[in-house]
């Protein structure tokens, strides 16, 4: 991720002016710096690897329309995954959505070609799917302000924006959502 | 120690963890993605050159063009030189007959007497969602359209810059005594 950001690091107001103007490649820079962070904020929130593909797709259409309303004065990043909360926000509220992820979902997806035959990467994906179905227990508010520190780095006080939420609220959040989840994970099996 | 400040030691310690544990960036088809992004920059590119403040008229006829190009090529499966015309036909035939309402309303407008928000606002997506499966050639498509309609966006530009867009008299057809 440290990788990614160092992409557009160089001039990153420039890269936003540009964008304000429609640049095609500007957008391309947006979308390499942020996309896999997006993608892995949306697959750990729903736990469906399509449906995250989609809604990566759905936020950078709507910065491109929304770009022109951007005010430099925030962090790009933190309005970024303020679209982002919001779409999946959207995705939980309806009928056909469940609270709770897909517990099984990191666990149906097959390790990557990359991933095999090499172990140090195969334990850790096999971390990653364990830890699947222990996000999906936790309640969404905890999860989305665990995810967003995590994938956005979001500060506290980003989070208790756009959530509407007081500071000490989120704070709680965070910090009962990593500590039952490293209970779980660390638990014998 | 006090419990705010532990919270935020406990915070950070098992942050940690999680990093340890969680990757932090996931593969995902950046291609795809940026093709959809530049359906999405063209699309934006219209709707600020041809909505909300363009004439209503202007848009709506633009917007049926720029429809009915779309959606007659592809779909009529024509590939190379045929499709490449059949959707300059449309796109012509569009641009042709936006000037003209753009001649028809631009007084009013300027006037500020037309403005038609909703209709204005419709998104070009509709237009663009059988496509979901050829963004490749809808961008390239959409890049021509673009490139003709800023052609288009100087011509009338520079219309608008004039004193008047009443036809030029032409002497040698004016009727005579006996009509002539």
């Amino acid at each position: 991720m440290r990788g990614e950001r160092s992409v557009i690091a160089h001039d990153w107001a420039e890269v936003i002016r540009r964008a304000k103007e429609l640049d095609a490649e500007a957008f391309d820079e947006i979308v390499d710096a942020y996309a896999g962070r997006l993608y892995g904020f949306f697959h750990r929130m729903l736990g469906r690897r399509e449906e995250a593909e989609d809604l990566v797709q759905e936020v950078f259409v709507r910065v491109v329309k929304s770009i022109p309303e951007y005010r430099e004065e925030g962090r790009f990043e933190a309005w970024l995954f303020r679209i982002a909360g919001n779409l999946v926000r959207d995705r939980l509220r309806r009928p056909t959505a469940v609270d709770a992820v897909d517990p099984q979902a990191g666990m149906k997806d097959p390790p990557s070609e990359k991933a095999k035959g090499v172990g140090d990467r195969l334990e850790r994906r096999e971390e990653i799917d364990r830890l699947q179905p222990f996000l999906a227990k936790l309640p969404s508010v905890e999860r989305e302000a665990v995810l967003m520190r995590h994938y956005g780095e979001l500060s506290f006080a980003e989070i208790a924006e756009y959530t509407a939420a007081p500071l000490g609220t989120v704070l709680s959040r965070v910090h009962r959502g990593l500590a039952k989840l490293r209970e779980w994970m660390e638990s014998p099996r | 120690m006090n419990d705010a400040k532990r919270e935020r030691e406990e915070i950070d310690r098992d942050e940690q963890w999680l990093a340890g544990v969680c990757e932090r960036s996931a593969e995902i088809d950046r291609a795809r993605i940026k093709r959809a992004v530049r359906v999405a920059i063209e699309e934006q590119w219209l709707a600020r050159n041809l909505s909300p403040d363009a004439p209503a008229g202007l848009s709506r006829r633009a917007r049926h063009a720029v429809r009915e190009a779309l959606a007659t090529a592809p779909r009529a499966g024509v590939r190379g030189h045929r499709r490449v015309l059949h959707v300059w036909a449309w796109i012509g035939s569009g641009l042709a007959a936006a000037a003209a309402v753009a001649l028809t309303v631009f007084g009013p407008w300027r006037m500020g007497a037309t403005s038609d928000g909703d209709e204005a606002s419709t998104s070009f997506v509709s237009a663009f969602e059988e496509f979901k499966n050829e963004d490749e050639a809808l961008d390239q498509e959409l890049s021509h359209l673009r490139a003709a309609f800023y052609e288009f966006d100087q011509t009338v530009a520079k219309g608008w810059g004039e004193e008047s867009w009443e036809e030029p008299v032409d002497e040698t057809s004016d009727p005579t005594e006996d009509g002539v």
